[in-house]
């Protein structure tokens, strides 16, 4: 009698899956981790076979194989090469649901059956974008007859962000980003960028006290470092006739507060940068040997998150501070200051061929003093634009494990 | 870790466990073999009279040797490479530097839980002899001076000195026979060139040194069995022969005591604090001058055992 009701259940099934929208909640999804099996039905039809033993007997979850169209499914996993078969499925004790085919995480099936990508990883992305930037300097100095919110500004960037499980750490790499100011052309860039963060149990060094009793202690610091290399600054605020490059900057770090995937950080940084400008434009086509240099310490600190598990929002917050010294031209030995500070945020409005757009709106200020006679600027922009990214595959959400790799 | 102390030199008894018994931590140094480098501040008072503060930075190598002979004596090498201090800040004055350096020295004492004297006579006789004995090596030794040595007439003059030699034969008759302790009479040979006017002036007069064998020394050497601490005490007295024909007398004494207070991954890091007098001789040109210096300082090693 089971048995025939197995069958009957199993007659049920078929294209009608899809007949019904994805936003049912109460029709099970084949589980993406565990392995399928593909066997075929009475009338040959393939199918999408997931079984699991609960205490009232074995569950098998049975989806169709195929698109209502009779076109093969899209983003499936491989079938298993020794599954269950499918007589296996009217047999005692078998519960048989009716399920849709399992789709990879951050990826839901439309009514059509096509998978689209609804989780989005903004930190792994080659992105270009375009943004309405109004600014406000102290004294409008150097726009010359542009307006402030006049001004608009195209960017592009490559973010990586690689998490190692094994080393419970990450590494963010940021490649060729910059910006361009149309009005002006103010163009800021930098050509690659490394971040290190980890989040070690095992102590990362031991200190021993020998005052008294010998006693030893572990340090466990979530700890990092990270180096820029070629930061471009072409009209920069404070005087729109010099060329300023920082050529190398490298940094400690400190990671105060982590997520347990180091995907979302507060992070102090330390270092020290050198750099060289040109004090006009012209003398770098001319003689790329001239310019000054300059040396001196850095400092930031630096925030960022996801709201939510789901990909969308973004948050990201940076202050920074340099002091650079002069090392040689018309103000050898003399300090500079360099302040900025941004808050932005994006989000996802809507993907075309899985591809996101998002909506960036930030506001930076930047406090800088001129590398030629020394008088200071303050700049304030705001942007709101958007931003196409390509790649920006699903969020992964991989388990770390309790210790890393000594 | 314990099989790792072991393939490196050091014993199992060198480590304790902490407190969760699981991991192991240094406990016993050996400070005669290790790299060092470290930022000491120095205060000086001399013939002027004023009390002058100076930063320094030191440095070396030193490794300790105990090879055991088939017939059980106990040799205690002592090996220092380019070891010495250098003062950043420049003197007034003077146009380098101030350094002392050594590129090479070494400290041999031999220990024989029965030493004797063998007199070859028919058949030998063999009389107890109650002293571990060794021999002291310094090879060119280069002292630029911190501060300049008043001439007669009025001049401040830069001073430099190159210490060709140094060799001693020492005798000590604590015998503890425990590495880093004696008590140790030397009577040294040295040959030192001095020369006053070194790179503050457009003349530089030199002065010849010879010790034969007349230079001597008594120094104490203490070091706790952990080799967390140690202390030294020497004091020097050298009448010799100099280049304007006649005999002069140098003197220096100086204590030394450093404490290893922390280790970073088993490194040690030391606090020391050192004084010296010094006693240089006058010369037809110059005067006579005692100084006195006291230096406290931190260092950062890296173990060799």
């Amino acid at each position: 009698m089971r048995s025939a009701l197995g069958t009957t259940a199993l007659a049920s099934l078929g294209f009608a899956t899809f007949a019904t929208r994805v936003a049912r909640a109460d029709t099970p999804t084949l589980d993406w981790e565990k392995p399928i099996s593909c066997p075929f039905d009475d009338k040959g039809q393939s199918l999408r076979v997931q079984c699991e033993w609960t205490a009232a007997g074995r569950r098998c979850l049975v989806a169709p194989n195929a698109l209502p169209s009779g076109e093969p499914l899209e983003g499936v996993q491989p079938c298993a090469e020794r599954g269950i078969e499918y007589r296996e499925l009217a047999g005692p004790g078998v519960t048989v649901v009716r399920a849709l085919p399992e789709v990879q995480p951050g990826y839901v099936r439309a009514a059509t059956g096509r998978p689209y990508q609804v989780q989005f990883d903004l930190l792994n992305r080659f992105y270009f974008g375009l943004a309405w930037a109004p600014t406000f300097l102290r004294e409008h100095e150097g726009i010359d007859a542009v307006k402030p919110f006049s001004r608009a500004q195209a960017e592009m960037g490559m973010h990586v962000s690689l998490l190692s499980p094994s080393g419970r750490s990450r590494h963010d790499l940021r490649i060729l980003e910059g910006s361009v100011m149309l009005a002006d052309f103010e163009v800021q860039g930098t050509l690659f960028t490394y971040d290190y963060q980890h989040l070690h149990r095992r102590p990362s060094f031991w200190i021993t006290s020998f005052i008294g009793e010998p006693r030893v202690y572990p340090i466990s610091d979530p700890l990092g470092w990270g180096f820029r290399l070629l930061t471009l600054r072409d009209r920069p605020a404070s005087n729109r006739a010099v060329v300023d490059t920082e050529l190398g900057e490298l940094h400690a770090a400190w990671n105060p507060w982590q997520s347990p995937d180091l995907y979302s950080h507060l992070r102090v940084e330390g270092g020290v940068a050198l750099g060289k400008f040109w004090p006009r434009r012209a003398d770098v086509t001319k003689n790329l040997g001239g310019g000054a240099w300059y040396a001196g310490p850095t400092a930031a600190v630096r925030f960022r998150t996801s709201l939510g598990n789901g990909g969308l929002h973004y948050l990201f917050a940076d202050v920074e501070y340099a002091r650079p010294r002069h090392l040689d031209g018309p103000r050898a030995g003399s300090w500079f200051n360099r302040f900025g500070t941004t808050l932005a945020y994006e989000g996802v409005l809507l993907a075309i061929n899985d591809q996101p757009i998002s909506l960036r709106v930030g506001a930076s200020g930047v406090a800088r003093d001129d590398l030629i006679d020394g008088n200071s600027t303050l700049e304030l922009k705001l942007t709101t634009g958007l931003r196409f990214s390509l790649w920006a595959p699903p969020r992964t959400f991989e388990p770390m494990p309790q210790l890393e790799d000594p | 870790m314990l099989a790792t102390a072991y393939a490196t030199g050091a014993r199992a008894d060198d480590y304790a466990l902490d407190e969760t018994g699981t991991h192991p931590f240094k406990v016993r140094f050996d400070p005669a073999s290790r790299v060092w480098i470290g930022s000491s501040v120095a205060l000086r008072a001399g013939p002027e009279r004023a009390v002058a503060s100076t930063s320094r930075l030191d440095f070396g190598l030193a490794y300790r040797g105990a090879p055991r002979t088939s017939t059980g004596a106990t040799w205690q090498l002592d090996h220092r490479f380019v070891s010495g201090f250098v003062q950043p800040a420049g003197v007034p004055g003077q146009k380098y530097v101030a350094l002392d350096v050594t590129p090479y020295s070494i400290d041999v004492l031999r220990h024989d839980d029965s030493p004797h004297v063998v007199l070859p006579l028919s058949p030998p006789v063999s009389i107890p002899f109650p002293f571990d004995v060794g021999f002291q090596a310094q090879l060119a030794r280069v002292v630029v001076g911190s501060s300049t040595v008043f001439a007669h007439d009025g001049r401040g003059l830069g001073f430099a000195r190159l210490g060709v030699v140094r060799a001693a034969i020492v005798l000590d008759p604590w015998r503890s026979g425990l590495p880093g302790r004696s008590f140790e009479l030397g009577f040294a040979l040295r040959y030192d060139v001095d020369a006053y006017g070194f790179g503050s002036g457009p003349v530089t007069t030199y002065v010849h040194r010879f010790a034969p064998l007349t230079a001597t020394s008594v120094r104490f050497r203490f070091q706790s069995l952990d080799g967390l601490t140690t202390l030294s005490v020497r004091a020097e007295a050298a009448p010799h022969w100099t280049s304007e024909r006649r005999w002069a007398l140098e003197g220096v004494a100086d204590a030394r005591v450093e404490r290893t207070v922390l280790a970073i991954e088993d490194q040690p890091i030391t606090v020391g604090v050192e004084t010296t007098y010094r006693y240089a001789p006058a010369t037809t040109f110059t005067f006579a001058e005692h100084e006195i210096r006291a230096v406290a300082g931190v260092s950062f090693a890296l173990d060799l055992r």
